[in-house]
């Protein structure tokens, strides 16, 4: 009962003053600088104010700064952000506040299509990855070789096998689930001559993408078998020599798609389910041509956007 | 002979107030490699000093507008019915001559589902955008807008949307780019072409004697002048 009142007043307090959209986010400076991207996109049409947390807070203490905000719109950031979000509508169903969940890992799996909240993945779609890697160097591409673990992006898995099928690239997925570490070198190694694919999608994982893995899997694949890898980190695009083209998300990206959320949530009266978690369409992509010219690859083309490496390159 | 005729022709519009070196703005929901279309506008005698801008979001163009208006603009047709700042003054045709053209709703199904979602390019501002929709799309419902030209196909292809709305230039861009099945499921209601606009208040004349050939990248060549 008191809990109530206690919610009532604060409701009751900013009456009339609410904004129509809190970003509730913990203090670091890439949410910080996309809480901006998101203000200032909204600034003709919405107030929008922030919340700051600490990334390890409680659940009531969540639900607190949602109650206090009175917005229309939740924007969380960073996962405990949005798994607390996710338990606030399990909670309140009849609420009519609408969630929206960034900057948080595979939200694809994490947050089925629904009414309440729907999100903007942080991971690159492979379609957009492949597909990017396919005009900046006009290689034709048939088959395509996804590295995966089923319990962490069964979904962003699938739907790039669905997408790129269209595009008549044929994605073999290998998930690693239970694979043990030991064993996953003569796992990848076996599927690369069987398959013989044109490249090799990596997805962010740690049990895929770790020292280990790097220094004695992707290293030898890259350089010695010189099979193209694609992937998600800009850094292995680059100075480390890995990935022979990187697409990772850009934050303008992300903020237009929050934005145009908040837009279709409150202007045209969306539900969550009308968006679920979209993928982002504004991506940092990187080549490295000294991995292309190893591979022989000469047809590289200069795209807008595409940035191509061409420094040095650890044991290069 | 050309050259002598270039000359006076360049000479005679200077006199009628165009003056060297003039800003000229683009934004053009038409998919296109901004190089290559700076190159054919410079190449345009009556453009060969203007400083170029070519922007791929409509919101890049008005930021870059509100400082300081570029002297000529070239827009879509619906600018000019959502704003005030520009004003329409020759209107491009296509190859062909049409003045007007009609967006095709494409997907990669035969048959839209009820109440399909369609995504559509934000070529006015996306407070406006569902009633531009319903001008050029009157049997439309639910839209996502996109930014950039370029990006609107990856809204089908990355299960965003159910359809897409696209000019016929897209579509033959969209096609040269994508191995993927696509169907046309009907054709939205008529749309001017772009036009070349000038700044409210601009006393620039001439323009409809830009060559037919500037707008090649875009597909499109000089009409008639306002």
């Amino acid at each position: 009962m008191k809990k109530t009142l206690v919610m009532l007043v604060l409701l009751l307090s900013n009456f009339g003053q609410a904004a129509d959209v809190v970003v509730i986010r913990p203090d670091v400076e890439d949410f910080r600088k996309l809480n901006e991207m998101v203000a200032q996109s909204l600034s003709n049409d919405y107030t929008l104010e922030t919340a700051l947390i600490a990334k390890s807070i409680s659940y009531e203490e969540f639900q607190e700064k949602i109650v206090k905000s009175g917005a229309r719109v939740v924007v969380a950031m960073d996962n405990q952000a949005i798994r607390h979000l996710k338990h606030y509508f399990e909670l309140n169903p009849q609420s009519k506040l609408r969630g929206i969940a960034a900057m948080g890992v595979n939200l694809k799996d994490l947050i089925p299509k629904n009414k309440y909240i729907a999100g903007v993945a942080y991971e690159v779609a492979g379609y957009l990855a492949v597909k990017g890697f396919k005009a900046t160097t006009d290689t034709k591409m048939k088959s395509l070789l996804g590295i995966y673990r089923s319990s962490v992006s069964r979904i962003l898995a699938e739907e790039a096998q669905v997408q790129l099928s269209r595009e008549k690239i044929d994605l073999k997925l290998v998930d690693i689930e239970d694979v043990s570490d030991d064993a996953l070198n003569a796992t990848i190694e076996r599927e690369l001559k069987k398959i013989k694919p044109d490249a090799i999608w990596l997805m962010n994982d740690n049990k895929i993408i770790n020292s280990r893995t790097l220094s004695t899997l992707w290293l030898n694949v890259a350089r010695q078998q010189k099979v193209p890898i694609i992937c998600g980190i800009q850094k292995l695009a680059k100075e480390l020599g890995i990935c022979v083209y990187s697409e990772t998300p850009a934050l303008q990206g992300i903020a237009e798609k929050i934005s145009s959320i908040i837009f279709g949530y409150i202007a045209d009266e969306h539900d969550a389910d009308f968006y679920g978690v979209e993928y982002i369409q504004d991506t940092e992509k990187t080549t490295n041509k000294y991995l292309l010219d190893s591979m022989g690859v000469t047809s590289l083309k200069q795209i807008e956007g595409v940035e191509v490496y061409s420094g040095k390159i650890q044991g290069g | 002979m050309k050259m002598l005729r270039d000359l006076l022709l360049v000479t005679s519009l200077s006199h009628a107030g165009m003056a060297q070196g003039q800003s000229v703005g683009v934004f053009i929901p038409w998919i296109h490699e901004s190089k290559e279309l700076t190159k054919a506008l410079n190449s345009d005698p009556l453009l060969a000093k203007a400083d170029v801008m070519i922007f791929q979001k409509l919101e890049d163009f008005q930021l870059a507008s509100s400082t300081k208006p570029f002297e000529i603009a070239i827009l879509p047709a619906s600018y000019g019915r959502y704003n005030a700042d520009y004003v329409e003054k020759v209107q491009l045709l296509s190859a062909s001559g049409e003045k007007s053209f009609k967006h095709l709703i494409v997907s990669f199904k035969k048959d839209a589902p009820p109440d399909f979602s369609v995504g559509v390019i934000e070529e006015v501002s996306r407070k406006n955008l569902k009633l531009w929709l319903k001008e050029v799309c009157s049997r439309c419902g639910k839209q996502k807008g996109v930014k950039k030209a370029k990006d609107l196909y990856n809204m089908l292809a990355l299960g965003s949307v159910d359809a897409v709305l696209v000019s016929p230039f897209n579509f033959e861009v969209i096609k040269r780019e994508s191995a993927a099945e696509l169907y046309v499921l009907f054709s939205g209601d008529p749309e001017n072409l772009p036009s070349v606009y000038v700044a409210k208040g601009s006393s620039i004349k001439g323009l409809e004697n830009l060559k037919a050939s500037t707008f090649a990248p875009l597909g499109l060549k000089v009409g008639v002048g306002k």
